[in-house]
């Protein structure tokens, strides 16, 4: 190792010929001439998106993990809808002893009365002992009477309740815990966003109850865990992510000994962070539970970058203590600017990988925007750093630099000298090793499960895990599947074969595994039957008329409120629902009972006389998990692929870019045997771990090949190309490594379970990752010596023009991008009347020939100015042909401004405004449908279409029945037939209600091409004039802008006859006619 | 006074409309505006304007009254002499006070639409073409030059009486008949004004040190004899709105002659006649409206390179080809290309043989079409001279607007627009439109 010879031999190569700098070199330059500037313009791009950052929403409800149109969640909003079911929170009442004593009923009673008060706690969505209702029978019939009226004073009456109980199945399990020590209060949420105040609200009511001696009260339940789900891990981060920051900056000071270092690599860790954050909140994505992770792996990717040029500024700096400060800048960049370059080329291919292989929102956009911070990250790593260097002109630490001059290494670069020896002298048995690992690894690959539980997700130590395993215990279970009964007609649920379906559903439900119960209508119906029979137990049966059925509810009504069965069967009696306990919420439970009930419903249920379609949290679980494995396991490949062809082409050798991959994907393969190993399974967190370690693995291996070529190009002997490389690059590397795992081990410090497993096995790939690279690739390179490291030569130095080999780089990615697909789920078959016949009801409304009407316009803007406008118009058909003019009336600014209107059926329209100003009636080109209407909130399609809908345009899909001020309407979906009429119309969705009895859209709903909400229209003052339906007023709300527009038409006339010339160009110029 | 026949008549006529048979529309506009000249640094422009409008239907028809109010405050644009107002007929002069204020009756008309014939009788402005901004057919209506041509048409076109028939011919054509009883011409911008002509293409270049006559120009005044006559045939054909017009008309700019009586220079100004044929055509084709129109004038005068009698006299043939373009949303594009040929004596013309100019306008509208912004360009291709106009428009409330621009012309003095590059000027104005 001879340091003066290399600087000899630097010192002639520093400046090889005096041709034309390079553009990099140029580049460079320009950037430390300016330093000032570029350092400030940094600055205030930083300060401009940082302003931005407040903007960010967000989003940790879980069902945020499903797209908006998923098919599944759709569904279960529809059947919130019908029967006010959804995830409701579980409070447990348990007994030490029996739960039956005067003060254990009476705390359930005053705990359902304070819980029904809680905000956001559906009053009447109570289930209780204080709620329910027995049914017994007497003499006279039929007797429906809660179990507690009041609250006890005897224990008469508690034996009384024990024995109506114990003679009523439907309630055991569900209500009363199997072994008599517990009870359940069952509450469903009005709001499921505010769920997770919620259940503090719950808690703090709960913890706040005196209660008796020997009873504890336990809160848990699906509305519990999705309300605390994402603030829970959310919180835990916010904590952690500055800790790692710490560590991470402490690390380079020691790498460095300079302060002014761990300043600018947090300056870019920050602008990485806050660009980031900025672009979400221009692009309207909002932080998502798992965008938590997104800083984390920013900041040790930003920091990566820094290192890596700081080290080899400083050992220029040693080398060369007289040169010009600036002059080791530009040189130290001009090193490492290419494999900076090519990591983060690498690194955003990674990360592409992930979202175009991922299903869900939120992985999806975690993949772009952490692709689009590693590239901020690189920008500024490339120009505002050099520039802050330039201005700080820190000098290298003296010792640091005595060190580096010489052979005596510090601690550091001592360390990775000691590998680089091993790695020389046993390079065969380095790579039999990982020949074994990678058997192992994928042999243990195999073995991997993928599961969710979401409960595990929490700490076994939080009340809510606690409170979850009581329950689940003592109980039926907290998990629920929901399967709705469908009928054709009102009061088919009456009909006895149906009820004899559900009932045998019901059994074959509780035949499955973890399925401890099965409720429905039928069970209320059978204790009926049971009191109206003398009571026999075996008189707990249906009964097989459809009359007397309907007697029965009547029966019931007549004592009792018929409300108390909304959650099972809909107002008609035509929908019913069936719900499926569970005990576990675990994937892998649910996906035996979700497939085994879907075969049984497919085969034995689904006919003429009804349809079951599941539904319920445990059916959006399924969903959400069963593609995980493949979009996991597509996401590596696909990384990989991208990592691998990004390498390849800077590299230009094939063979270069699968030794990039080597480190990566032995690192994966060891993950997955330590996940086999410590039984992690592959859920919706863990998943996501493949993505990260290819985006920072793949940068050892990167650093690693392109050093060893520029020193072998250098030295052209392998054995000093070893010796050189590990303590320069080496050392950075190392120092890399340690920011990555020590930061990312932060992570293992988390409660949160999620978090504390992603950070381990972060931690374990990033690590594997860098051992690989140092050891096994320079062992490979040694023994095989292949060509993209040898085949260089002397001029292959910094002097190379690598800008082609970039670009090309930059297309591919950029077309890998552009070719993304999406998958559309297409949405399931509705069940009322079918959209499209509805779309034709509604065009087929009558219009009249002809039409004169006054038009009061009502503009306000967001700030609530107010501008009115008033017309005139007149329409008139000439066969398929509809003829338009509007004449502004007032105010005097506009007044005799007119529109004019031909509206063909089959090709485009032809239009005229007459300008006042200009005294001429001008041709102005059909306008695109989806432009606005002179200044209104309108598009020119709106106008035209007048309440219908074009039949073209859209595929309709009818969603489900509604109320609109005690008008029953339907609600019927249209989404854009493609994307280029969606485009031309501005809508990516519509929504129409309309009512029934006349066909006319009382009320519609728009979202533009990115699904956000764009409009509401509502219309009103329906009614008939000259014998046909005419809406007087029609009211718009653009969401996005916060323009409104009021629409209120009068003296509006059917029967006057509208001369035809007043449809002509002349006709306008005329002014308003009188 | 000429005054007093408007004043009567428009007395008349405002008490005929206030009569309680019928109840009177009124509306107006109060428009001010300010422009301020950067190249002489001083204030161009400080006008306030009145406008009301009455209408009133009777048992046939409605008869519509406009009638304006200016007080110019600073009013450098105005003349103090009356010699101007020799381009209006007896019937159409204004009442002006001094040179700051001015009283006048823009339009009074009665029209009657019934089955096949409209009806417009009265002091009206008829528009015909489809070029905006230069005019080729638009020729019915003079106009004035007090601020060149930055004023808005509607405001600086001057109205005329005239009898105006439309009569429906076929289903989707109409003829249009013109007598213009009134023969007001061009009203040209005082000498002393900021806009002055002083191009040669328009005015003869007085040579120094020799005394000029300059006899004032005689507007016809024979009745219909002098009345001038007009004809078009518009339709609507296969999505194109065609016309053929005919136009026998006094030339609104009198032909400025000049010979040597004496020692000096005598000046003679007449109104000479001409015929005007000409076309128009325009249509829509997706995204982009294409319009064009030609017109072949006769017996155009035109100023010539020698002195006396200063002009030539040739027949004109012009078009326009004009392109608009919607593609993008709230923005409309448009260019257009002017062409005129000189047809004999060509080589003697200032003007040359063939000339063309070209303008390009840009308007965008913001905030749901209550900010306009627009720019236009007027470029002479033979001068290299044109004008640039920057406009942004806000509607503040429904009936108050409010704008900003500015006014840059450049090129050489000699040119039509170049001869104002000392005339760039900022303005300021407000519209506030009542009822």
């Amino acid at each position: 190792m001879n340091y003066d010879q290399l600087t000899l031999d630097e010192g002639s190569a520093q400046h090889p010929q005096k041709s034309e700098p390079s553009g990099a070199e140029s580049f460079f330059r320009k950037v430390v001439s300016h330093p000032k500037k570029i350092v400030l313009a940094s600055f205030l791009l930083l300060f401009a998106m940082g302003a931005l950052v407040p903007g960010i929403q967000k989003d940790t409800r879980s069902d945020a993990f499903l797209a908006d149109d998923n098919p599944a969640l759709v569904y279960r909003e529809k059947v919130k809808k019908l029967f006010g079911l959804s995830d409701p929170m579980v409070v447990s009442v348990v007994s030490e002893g029996s739960i039956f004593s005067i003060e254990a009923l009476n705390a359930i009673y005053d705990l359902s009365e304070v819980i029904s008060d809680i905000h956001n706690i559906d009053p009447d969505g109570i289930t209780s002992l204080a709620t329910e209702n027995n049914i017994s029978g007497t003499e006279e019939g039929m007797e429906v009477s809660s179990f507690m009226e009041d609250k006890l004073t005897s224990q008469e009456e508690v034996n009384a309740i024990k024995k109506a109980l114990r003679d009523f199945p439907l309630y055991q399990g569900s209500l009363l815990a199997n072994d008599e020590t517990a009870s359940l209060i069952v509450a469903e949420l009005l709001d499921e966003t505010l769920a997770e105040q919620t259940y503090k609200d719950v808690t703090a009511a709960v913890n706040n109850y005196p209660l008796p001696k020997g009873l504890s009260v336990h809160v848990a339940g699906e509305g519990a865990i999705s309300g605390f789900f994402g603030t829970y891990i959310d919180t835990d981060a916010r904590r952690l992510n500055p800790l790692a920051g710490l560590i991470i900056t402490l690390i380079i000071i020691v790498a460095f000994r300079r302060l002014g270092v761990a300043l600018a690599g947090n300056l870019i860790i920050a602008a990485s962070v806050v660009m980031t954050v900025a672009a979400m909140v221009i692009f309207d994505v909002p932080f998502y539970v798992i965008t938590n992770a997104l800083p984390v792996i920013l900041i040790g990717i930003a920091v990566a970058d820094s290192i890596h040029i700081y080290s080899e500024y400083f050992e220029r700096r040693a080398r060369h203590p007289q040169e010009d400060i600036k002059e080791s800048i530009v040189q130290a960049l001009l090193e490492m600017w290419r494999p900076i370059t090519l990591t983060t080329f690498t690194t955003v291919a990674g990360f592409l990988g992930l979202s175009f292989a991922a299903y869900m929102p939120p992985f999806q956009a975690f993949g772009y925007f952490t692709a689009f911070g590693v590239a901020m990250a690189w920008l500024y790593s490339l120009i505002f750093l050099p520039a802050l260097m330039a201005l700080l002109k820190t000098e290298v630490q003296a010792g640091l630099a005595k060190k580096m001059r010489s052979d005596d290494h510090d601690a550091f670069a001592k360390v990775m000298v000691v590998l680089g020896n091993f790695t020389q002298k046993n390079a065969k048995f380095i790579v039999a090793s990982a020949l074994v690992i990678f058997v192992v690894g994928a042999f243990s690959a195999s073995k991997i499960i993928v599961n969710e539980d979401r409960i595990t997700n929490f700490h076994p130590s939080e009340p809510l895990y606690k409170a979850d395993r009581v329950i689940n215990q003592h109980f039926d279970g907290t998990s629920y599947l929901d399967i709705v009964i469908e009928t054709p007609e009102d009061e088919g649920v009456f009909e006895p074969e149906v009820l004899k379906k559900i009932e045998a559903l019901q059994e074959y439900a509780r035949t499955l595994p973890h399925v401890n119960g099965a409720t429905s209508i039928v069970d209320y119906l059978k204790q009926m039957n049971r009191s109206l029979n003398g009571g026999e137990k075996d008189q707990y049966s249906l009964p097989t008329d459809k009359d007397l059925i309907a007697q029965y509810f009547l029966l019931y009504a007549a004592s009792s409120d018929p409300s108390d069965f909304e959650e099972e069967v809909d107002y008609d009696y035509r929908l019913a629902n069936v719900r499926v306990v569970l005990n576990s919420g675990a994937y892998i439970d649910s996906k035996i009972v979700v497939e085994a009930m879907q075969a049984y419903i497919d085969e034995n249920v689904n006919d003429e006389l009804l349809t079951a379609t599941l539904s319920g949290r445990v059916l959006l679980t399924y969903h959400w998990i069963k593609d995980i494995g493949v979009s996991h396991f597509s996401g590596v490949v696909l990384a990989l692929f991208l990592v691998w062809l990004v390498s390849s082409v800077l590299f230009r050798s094939a063979v270069a870019g699968m030794y990039a991959l080597i480190p990566v994907l032995t690192s994966i393969l060891l993950v997955y045997a330590s996940m086999a190993f410590l039984s992690i399974s592959l859920g919706v967190g863990t998943s996501m771990f493949a993505a990260v370690a290819i985006g920072l693995g793949v940068d050892f291996a990167i650093h690693t090949l392109d050093r060893l070529k520029v020193l072998y190009g250098k030295t052209q002997d392998m054995e000093k190309t070893l010796q050189q490389f590990y303590p320069s690059t080496g050392r950075a590397l190392f120092f890399n490594v340690l920011a990555l795992a020590l930061g990312f081990g932060v992570l293992t410090l988390s409660k949160v379970i999620p978090l504390n497993s992603f950070g381990l096995i972060v931690a374990i790939s990033v690590v594997s990752s860098f051992l690989v690279s140092l050891t096994l690739l320079p062992a490979l390179v040694q023994l095989i010596k292949p060509k993209f490291v040898v085949g260089g030569s002397m001029k292959n130095t910094q002097a190379k023009d690598n800008s082609p080999s970039l670009k090309v780089a930059s297309i591919l990615v950029v077309a890998a991008v552009m070719g993304y697909g999406l998958l559309d789920n297409q949405a399931q078959a509705s069940i009322m009347p079918s959209g499209l016949d509805i779309a034709e009801n509604i065009n087929q409304v009558e219009e009249g020939v002809q039409q004169t009407r006054k038009l009061h316009m009502k503009m306000v803007d967001r700030r609530g100015k107010v501008r009115e406008r008033f017309t005139l118009g007149f329409r008139k058909y000439y066969g398929d042909e509809k003829r338009t003019v509007l004449f502004y009336l007032k105010p005097r600014n506009i007044k005799d401004t007119a529109f004019l209107t031909y509206d063909y059926s089959q090709k485009e329209d032809d239009q005229w405004l007459y300008l006042p100003a200009l005294r001429k009636a001008r041709r102005i080109s059909a306008s695109d449908r989806g432009d606005y209407f002179l200044g209104t909130d309108y598009t020119y399609e709106d106008i035209k279409k007048e309440g219908k809908v074009e039949t073209r345009d859209y595929n309709f899909k009818t969603l489900s029945e509604e109320t609109i001020n005690g008008t029953q309407v339907y609600l019927v979906e249209g989404m854009p037939k493609d994307k280029k009429i969606a485009k031309e119309l501005g809508y990516g969705k519509a929504h129409w209600w309309v009512d029934p009895s006349n066909w006319v859209v009382l009320k519609a709903k728009y979202w533009d091409t990115k699904l956000n909400e764009l409009k509401t229209l509502n219309m009103g003052d329906v009614r008939k004039v000259d014998g046909i339906w005419t809406r007087h007023t029609m009211k718009v709300v653009n969401h996005k802008s916060g323009h409104k527009t009021e629409f209120t038409f009068s003296e509006v006339d059917y029967e006057k006859d509208v001369k035809d010339k007043i449809f002509t160009r002349q006709a306008i110029t005329r002014g308003v006619p009188r | 006074m000429n005054a007093n026949v408007n004043t009567v008549l428009g007395t008349l006529v405002l008490t005929c409309l206030t009569s309680t048979a019928f109840a009177v529309e009124v509306s107006g506009m109060l428009k001010n505006q300010t422009a301020y000249g950067t190249g002489e640094e001083a204030l161009q422009q400080q006008e306030w304007l009145l406008d009301a409008e009455f209408n009133r239907e009777f048992y046939q028809g409605d008869l519509t009254a406009i009638t304006r109010v200016r007080w110019d405050s600073d009013s450098s644009l105005n003349s103090s002499q009356t010699s101007s107002d020799d381009s209006f007929s007896n019937e159409s002069a204004a009442f002006k006070t001094g040179k700051e204020g001015l009283v006048e009756l823009r339009e009074l008309y009665w029209q009657l639409a019934t089955e096949d014939i409209y009806w417009r009788i009265g002091k009206q402005q008829v528009v015909w073409g489809e070029a905006d901004g230069l005019k080729l057919l638009d020729k019915i209506n003079p106009q004035s030059y007090r601020e060149f041509t930055l004023d808005n048409f509607d405001d600086s076109r001057i109205p005329l009486w005239m009898v105006n028939a439309e009569i429906n011919v076929g289903e989707d054509s109409v003829l249009q008949a013109l007598l213009i009883t009134d023969t007001t011409g061009h009203e040209l911008a005082d000498s002393n004004s900021p806009f002055a002509f002083t191009s040669p293409l328009l005015v003869p270049q007085a040579p120094a040190g020799v005394s000029i006559e300059i006899q004032d120009a005689q507007a016809p005044d024979d009745g219909l004899k002098d009345s001038d006559l007009g004809l078009r045939l518009v339709s609507f054909v296969s999505g194109w709105d065609v016309s053929i017009n005919y136009l026998y008309h006094y030339v609104d700019t009198p032909v400025v002659r000049a010979s040597l009586q004496g020692n000096g220079i005598l000046v003679q100004q007449e109104y000479e006649r001409s015929h005007l044929l000409g076309g128009s055509a325009s249509t829509s084709l997706g995204q982009w409206i294409v319009r064009t129109e030609l017109a072949y004038e006769t017996d155009q005068y035109l100023r010539s390179e020698a002195s006396f009698p200063g002009v030539i006299k040739s027949d004109l043939a012009s078009y326009v080809v004009g392109l608009d373009w919607q593609g993008w949303s709230d923005q409309f594009i448009s260019l257009q290309v002017f062409q005129s040929h000189i047809l004999s004596n060509a080589s003697q013309a200032v003007l040359d043989k063939q000339d063309s100019k070209m303008s390009f306008m840009w308007e965008s509208k913001f905030l749901n079409e209550t900010l306009t912004l627009e720019a236009l360009a007027l470029y002479s291709i033979n001068d290299e001279d044109g004008v640039n106009q920057v406009n942004l428009n806000y509607n503040y409330e429904a009936n108050i607007d409010v704008y900003l621009g500015f006014d840059h012309f450049y090129g050489d003095s000699q040119g039509l627009f170049g001869q104002f590059d000392n005339s760039d000027r900022v303005i300021a104005g407000l519209n506030w439109g009542f009822e």
